[in-house]
């Protein structure tokens, strides 16, 4: 008589003859690679999506910053009336009033992004933007003192279009650091 | 040959695709894909007897592949791994009511004497037909240790069952086949 084993291992050996390999009908590949990749075109991601406006509103930031410059040098060829201390304080406001919302603005939208960098990239560009800081507070407070320094006045401008660049690079490093743990 | 086991179907895995994989190239993952759904989807098909769940179950097994390729450490075999993680998707479809693989084991049932399969004439899909009348439970024992060439151990840690539960599940497929058999004229 076969023991319980060797009725077993004969089913096996029968059973054994069925293909293992069954090829599904319908195509399934599809959902498994939407289901694996992160959503695709036609609409980009919504982080991808920000960082596009950000840049949009960094090229308009600094476009305006160039042209308000370019009109006070202009203006600043004509012979000009002497100035009372209080307007002096305003002339460097050839930068647009709107300069330091957008600059606010743009801080605040990637203050998120900047708190899930890793910790090192983080620290760096937390100590960029600090610096970034101090050397604007600084420039303005040359500037009230002699408004019509041109120099001074590219030195903001050089300044607020680092602070926008390494706001930017925020963005970018939010992107490649969220692929990384995707993956 | 023709009676290989899993082992060695598994040998010939594209190490390159797997590599490629491992690092998030979904590319290499659809060469992994196309290598393995056969056999993933007839372990699904076979355990759940129904297509569309079967399918599902495939999906659902590669999608928790590709994340869990990181955490695969090579200490089983690729397609084996597979196989756990396409088993698991068919239990959680059960343990979700979707699919019944748990009926009541008979303790009173008799020991079959002798072996059912006995009829060399049987044709495939004679056999495949058999293996889809099985309640659930034995099915799923009879489709990983006779089909898949799984031991009871194996085949037991996979379905999260007791060895013994395992033997018992066999032995009353083994009874029910005969019973089928019987009734079809062919033993």
């Amino acid at each position: 008589m076969n023991t319980p084993e060797d009725e077993d291992l004969a089913l096996r050996a029968k059973l054994q003859r069925l293909p293992r390999s069954v090829e599904p009908e319908r195509e399934l590949w599809a959902g498994i690679h939407s289901a694996i990749t992160p959503a695709a075109t036609p609409f980009a991601p919504v982080s991808q999506r920000r960082s596009i406006s950000i840049r949009w509103a960094i090229a308009a930031s600094v476009a305006s910053l160039a042209v308000g410059v370019f009109i006070t040098r202009a203006l600043q060829r004509e012979p000009a009336p002497p100035m009372a201390a209080a307007a002096a304080q305003a002339a460097y406001s050839f930068v647009p009033a709107s300069t330091d919302a957008v600059r606010i603005k743009l801080r605040e939208s990637c203050a998120v992004q900047l708190a899930n960098l890793p910790p090192a990239a983080r620290a760096k560009v937390e100590q960029d933007l600090l610096l970034i800081k101090h050397a604007v507070a600084d420039i303005q407070s040359a500037l009230a003192r002699d408004p019509g320094n041109a120099l001074l006045q590219d030195l903001l401008v050089t300044t607020y279009q680092n602070e926008l660049d390494t706001l930017a690079n925020i963005q970018a490093l939010a992107s490649s650091a969220h692929s990384e743990v995707s993956i | 040959m023709a009676q290989m086991t899993l082992r060695q179907d598994t040998d010939d895995i594209d190490e390159v695709a797997l590599a490629g994989a491992r690092r998030g190239d979904t590319h290499a993952f659809e060469r992994l894909y196309k290598a393995y759904v056969g056999r993933i989807y007839g372990l699904c098909l076979r355990m759940t007897g129904n297509r569309a769940l079967a399918e599902d179950c495939t999906q659902e097994a590669f999608i928790n592949a590709w994340k869990g390729l990181k955490d695969f450490q090579n200490r089983s075999a690729f397609g084996t791994w597979l196989h756990r993680i396409a088993v698991n998707a068919v239990l959680g479809r059960a343990r979700r009511g979707e699919l019944d693989l748990e009926p009541e084991l008979d303790d009173s049932m008799p020991t079959p004497a002798g072996l059912i399969v006995s009829s060399d004439e049987l044709q495939l899909e004679d056999l495949e037909t058999m293996l889809g009348r099985l309640p659930g439970g034995a099915r799923s024992v009879v489709v990983l240790y006779a089909v898949y060439g799984y031991s009871h151990e194996e085949t037991a840690q996979m379905l999260g069952i007791a060895v013994g539960t395992c033997k018992a599940q066999l032995h009353r497929a083994r009874h029910l086949l005969k019973d089928h058999m019987q009734a079809e004229g062919w033993a």
